[in-house]
């Protein structure tokens, strides 16, 4: 028994340690955005970097002061809402058509963009940016949108999702006189509502964090996003890692904003109501 | 309302399944036809062509004058009630009963009408506001039922409706559809792999067997003169005991068959009026309902066989005794003519739950001829 109690407690203080290690860079940089910057550093090595014993929205007014957050913030919302936004559209309409409809060539178009779900971003890059560069979409917002919407593991997460959809609610719709694209509207859409959500959150971490492909196709602060925003901080002396911590806040909060208002969907199951007794 | 007929359709899938084959059936208009056979024999697919959810491979498909191939579902004015009901889960009643009207554009006015008129034969006024979540089996079933009558269709279409309800609510919903199909007098298609329900809803049940229509006759019919051994074995619970037996000619003109090592003469009105004289030494099939059975003693027994009680079950007002005999019942629903293996282990038959029998016990039966049938060789009625 008492064997027992000390295993517990091992592997309890092994989570702990664990979750600690993850935990504490947000916890860090969320109290070192709230100290004097001169504090940051000093105190980075002991306890007092999670104990904050000054509390000052000094570095979050710096922010402001010294680079033009709103217009990142407003750009990073524009770019990645789009892409959300149009992705859902795109992508859900993508895996209907490979879930449910029957049209020559399905399986092997359906292959081929699986396979472009293992190639990154990195590797196509170039001749990306020379194919963006020759339609003069350089230094604009759709350059950094229009890539993006399509996405081969967001049509991969439709596909799979709809094809869990019971097919009776498909024909019972067809019968009732509602053609593919009003049934997917009104009785697919409403139901699958974790897939949308799921993609939703996804699309959103990956693209607010976007950093080469802007970094690239842009050039002035007009239409950049915020990981570029933050990155101007080290060109600017002298180094203050409290504004960047309080920018790093500030860049944060709309990711958790977004997955609090999705994620009660997002691990729920396929909405089967009404179809079983 | 609008007659039903399909015309030598078959249906063969694309991984080469054979669903249908050269099927014919003829349903007049505001009749009701159950389709019934085991699992995997066609005929969903069939009721699925029909509304057009699939197309047949080949043959003809029509719902009035109109031959409906080429349609749509929606442009065939069909219902449908599916198996898992398939109500929007996101809709409450009323809407789930008002998403057909819409895509048919009818008034606001007209939809709140007949939705309402719908509720109240239904007996759904409650449950309007109800999403599918909120109701119960029995319910949902209903609001299935709506969505299908509230569009005022020339054919409902029925798929096994009752197969997700205990058995309690199974028997009151089965009632409810059939006064509700007298109401209305819509033609009405119904398939289901339960056959009391087909017996006891249809007009004229349809037996189908590998995508073929076995026999279609109305209930007591198909009971009394099945059209071949799968009919004989699959109509009845339990179904009829075939075997094979052999015909000979005995004294007086009369003719018999062999129970083993026991000649059981026929009646002599039965054997002229089966025409049984040209099937004399040669073998066929004999089948005899659990009913054809009755106590030794008793006055209906025309005459008597020895058999060894393998097991007894007894269901309160009848046993079911099953038996070893002179003969071994054919395995009906896997026939494969004169000679076939397939083989039941025991017969059955049904005993008023009076009679007082143990199980191993050695007793005579009785048994009325009158109801006896004959198959040929390739399990075709002699008589139907």
């Amino acid at each position: 028994m008492k064997r027992r109690s000390l295993i517990n407690a091992l592997i309890y203080a092994s989570l702990i340690l664990l979750a600690f290690c993850f935990i504490a860079p947000i916890v860090f940089m969320l109290v070192g955005s709230l100290k004097p910057d001169a504090r940051v550093l000093v105190e980075a090595g002991s306890l007092s970097a999670f104990l904050p014993e000054q509390v000052s929205l000094q570095n979050y007014s710096d922010v402001f002061a010294r680079v033009s957050f709103s217009r990142y913030l407003f750009n990073s919302l524009l770019i990645t809402g789009s892409i959300v936004v149009a992705g859902l559209v795109v992508n859900s309409l993508a895996g209907y058509a490979f879930a449910r409809m029957q049209w020559r060539g399905r399986d092997w178009v359906f292959a081929m963009v699986m396979m472009i779900m293992i190639v990154p971003l990195e590797a196509i890059a170039v001749p990306l940016f020379y194919e963006v560069t020759l339609l003069g979409w350089r230094d604009t917002y759709i350059v950094q949108i229009i890539p993006f919407i399509a996405n081969a593991f967001s049509i991969y997460l439709f596909y799979t999702f709809f094809l869990g959809l019971p097919r009776e609610l498909e024909e019972a719709a067809c019968i009732d006189g509602a053609g593919v694209l009003r049934t997917f509207i009104t009785i697919i859409v409403p139901n699958a509502k974790p897939a949308f959500a799921t993609v939703t959150i996804l699309t959103f971490l990956t693209q607010w964090g976007a950093f080469l492909w802007p970094l690239m196709v842009t050039s002035g602060e007009a239409v950049r996003p915020l990981p570029l925003g933050i990155a101007t901080f080290y060109s600017l002396p002298p180094l203050q890692w409290g504004d960047i911590f309080a920018f790093g806040v500030m860049m944060v909060a709309p990711i958790l904003v977004v997955f609090l208002l999705f994620q009660r969907w997002f691990v729920r199951g396929v909405a089967a109501t009404g179809i079983k007794g | 309302m609008a007659q039903v007929s399909f015309k030598n359709v078959s249906k063969i899938f694309e991984d080469g399944t054979l669903a249908a084959s050269g099927f014919n059936l003829e349903i007049d208009d505001g009749e009701f036809v159950v389709l019934v056979g085991p699992s995997g024999c066609g005929k969903s697919t069939l009721l699925r062509i029909l509304a057009g959810l699939e197309t047949a491979t080949k043959g003809e498909v029509h719902i009035g004058d109109e031959l409906v191939n080429e349609q749509t579902p929606q442009q065939r004015n069909v219902a449908m009630v599916f198996q898992n009901y398939a109500l929007y889960p996101h809709m409450t009643a009323r809407r789930n009963l008002e998403f057909p009207l819409k895509m048919m554009k009818l008034s606001k006015v007209d939809i709140k009408s007949r939705v309402e008129a719908t509720a109240q034969l239904l007996g759904l006024d409650e449950l309007l506001e109800r999403k599918p979540k909120q109701l119960s089996g029995g319910q949902r079933q209903r609001v299935a039922m709506g969505r299908a009558i509230v569009r005022e269709p020339s054919v409902f279409l029925m798929d096994e409706p009752l197969s997700n309800l205990d058995a309690k609510l199974r028997v009151q919903i089965r009632t409810e559809i059939a006064a509700l199909q007298r109401r209305m007098k819509t033609t009405m298609l119904y398939v289901t792999h339960d056959q009391v329900e087909a017996m006891t809803l249809g007009d004229r049940v349809a037996v189908i067997n590998q995508g073929q229509l076995q026999q279609m006759a109305d209930p007591q019919v198909l009971y009394e003169r099945p059209a071949n051994i799968f009919v004989a074995g699959f109509i009845g619970n339990p179904g009829m005991n075939v075997f094979e037996t052999e015909l000979l000619a005995v004294e007086d003109q009369r003719l018999a068959i062999k129970w083993g090592e026991q000649l059981i003469p026929l009646a002599k009105d039965d054997a002229a009026s089966l025409a049984l004289e040209e099937y004399v030494g040669k073998p066929l099939f004999a089948g005899l309902r659990p009913d054809a059975f009755c106590c030794a003693d008793t006055s209906m027994a025309q005459t008597q066989v020895a058999v060894e009680v393998e097991s007894v079950e007894a269901l309160g007002h009848e046993y079911l005794l099953y038996f070893r005999s002179g003969v071994t019942a054919l395995d009906t629903d896997n026939f494969a003519g004169l000679g076939d293996k397939a083989t039941r282990p025991l017969m059955v038959a049904r005993l008023p739950g009076s009679v007082d029998i143990k199980t191993n016990e050695k007793i005579m039966l009785g048994l009325m001829l009158s109801q006896i049938c004959f198959f040929s060789a390739d399990g075709v009625a002699l008589r139907v």
